[in-house]
């Protein structure tokens, strides 16, 4: 009996603020143990009668103690949290050119499908706002991930989760550029992705001819190959639905919008996991085709019946995009890929 | 004369601070100068009459408060748990008042004092 209540005594220790038992833990097990000694000595029902005392007790002093925390666990995060963020997103682990990455690597890979999936959402079912290019919020998100996320993955020599980064700037410059004064950010965006590329073409990561180890990185993360690029392709999806969304004239009315936005963000995190370069592979594939068709079905709902016109676009929509998406993943790895010794401490 | 911020700041101390800081004032009839973590809960039931009977999560509790606030001291004390067969070997805790803890002590103890006082001097008026 006392040895199974000094269990569940260590057991609840294990919940305080871990600053606190790390000072204290030792202490209160020697503490506790004696109290059950004495109890026990009073007999059974002084040893229920004590265990009831402390284990009454215990859930409150753990909750204030946790709350004691929360005022400091503020001040620090004020002072320290812009260093700790920058710290974060500066210190990611090397990624398996095409195997699973850390849930750390996948968090920022579905960054951008999770943001502009949750302002499609919030559009369409809470603002009632149509999607679409004059809709502002597309346009200020798109702003700041290309401000906030591109040049963190610029630095970081590319790795994986920047791709769609680039591939939902690429995609809304090019599709705003139509008919819009973005052009010269298209433009700019553009001569950014050549320049890379053929940085990617010309450095000898081999023979170490160029000492700059950013540059390094970056010519590894483009020369990945087919993988990144088709994520990158994937990258145009959340614009692709702002575009199918606003065909549909109204506001979600059904559950296509929430449909649409899952199969995306499931796609995404299918790959970012997946060890299986198919499977990877095919959950783009998947997440794209179903995200797409879930917002046909709305347009479907809205007219009552398909037209010819309405068939072509559909079509054009979705093939597009798998089109350049199988295209990608046709493309051979970079010749000047590094084995993973080659790679050695660079971030890819 | 007026308490300093700090102290005001501290007091009144609840019913268990206040045993838990007197359980660790300096007595005459003990050798030693600090209390381990149990030899409190007992002093404290004693002090008190059976009335508080801390649980060792509130004692801890409140040790650390008093440790943050400075009115207690931690120190190791020299013997170690030679046999002990939790901790063996691990030098045992010993908690002990500190020049501040003694001025919240002395504080607490006029401050009650003045209410005892204002208590009686009402309740003789009314006899």
């Amino acid at each position: 009996m006392q040895r199974l209540l000094l269990g569940a005594f260590r057991l609840l220790l294990g919940l305080y603020p871990s600053v606190y038992r790390a000072e204290f833990a030792d202490e209160m097990v020697f503490v506790y143990e004696q109290v059950l000694l004495r109890a026990a000595r009073r007999g059974r029902f002084e040893l229920l009668v004590e265990s009831c005392h402390e284990f009454y007790n215990l859930p409150g002093v753990i909750l204030r103690l946790h709350a004691g925390q929360i005022p400091e666990a503020i001040r620090r995060l004020a002072r320290h949290g812009p260093v700790w963020i920058a710290a974060w997103l500066t210190s990611l682990p090397p990624t398996d050119r095409d195997g699973r990455t850390s849930w750390k690597q996948a968090l920022l890979e579905l960054l951008v499908f999770a943001i502009i999936g949750g302002i499609l959402l919030m559009e369409l079912y809470l603002r009632q706002s149509p999607a679409g290019w004059e809709n502002p919020m597309f346009r200020i998100a798109t702003y700041l991930i290309a401000a906030g996320l591109l040049p963190v993955g610029i630095l970081q020599g590319m790795p994986r989760w920047a791709y769609p980064v680039v591939g939902l700037i690429i995609g809304y410059s090019a599709a705003s550029a139509v008919n819009s004064s973005f052009t010269v950010l298209y433009i700019f965006f553009l001569a950014a992705a050549i320049v890379l590329v053929i940085a990617a073409a010309r450095l000898p990561l081999r023979t170490g001819a160029v000492q700059d180890e950013r540059l390094q990185r970056m010519g590894a993360g483009l020369s990945a190959g087919s993988e990144r690029l088709a994520f990158g392709v994937y990258g145009l999806l959340p614009h692709l639905l702002v575009v199918a969304y606003d065909h549909s004239y109204l506001p979600g009315q059904t559950p296509a919008v929430l449909v649409s936005v899952t199969f995306m963000l499931l796609g995404a995190l299918v790959f970012s996991r997946s060890h299986n370069k198919l499977l990877s592979l095919g959950a783009l594939v998947g997440g794209l085709t179903f995200s797409l068709f879930a917002a046909f079905t709305e347009l479907l709902y809205l007219r009552g019946g398909l037209w010819q016109n309405d068939l072509v676009w559909m079509l054009g929509l979705w093939l597009a995009p798998l089109t350049l998406l199988l295209i990608a993943t046709r493309l051979s790895p970079h010749p000047l890929s590094l084995t993973r010794e080659e790679k050695g401490g660079m971030q890819i | 004369m007026s308490e300093p911020n700090w102290l005001s700041s501290i007091l009144p101390l609840r019913e268990p601070t206040f045993f838990i800081l007197l359980a660790l004032a300096p007595d005459s009839k003990k050798a030693s100068n600090g209390n381990h973590g149990y030899a409190i809960m007992q002093e404290v039931e004693a002090l008190s009459g059976g009335k508080v009977r801390l649980s060792t999560g509130t004692l801890y509790e409140a040790l650390a408060r008093l440790l943050e606030q400075g009115l207690v001291e931690r120190l190791e004390d020299g013997s170690s748990n030679e046999g002990d067969r939790i901790y063996p070997g691990k030098p045992r805790k010993v908690y002990r008042l500190s020049r501040r803890g003694w001025r919240v002590l002395e504080a607490e103890t006029k401050r009650m004092e003045a209410l005892v006082a204002a208590a009686q001097l009402r309740l003789k008026e009314q006899s």
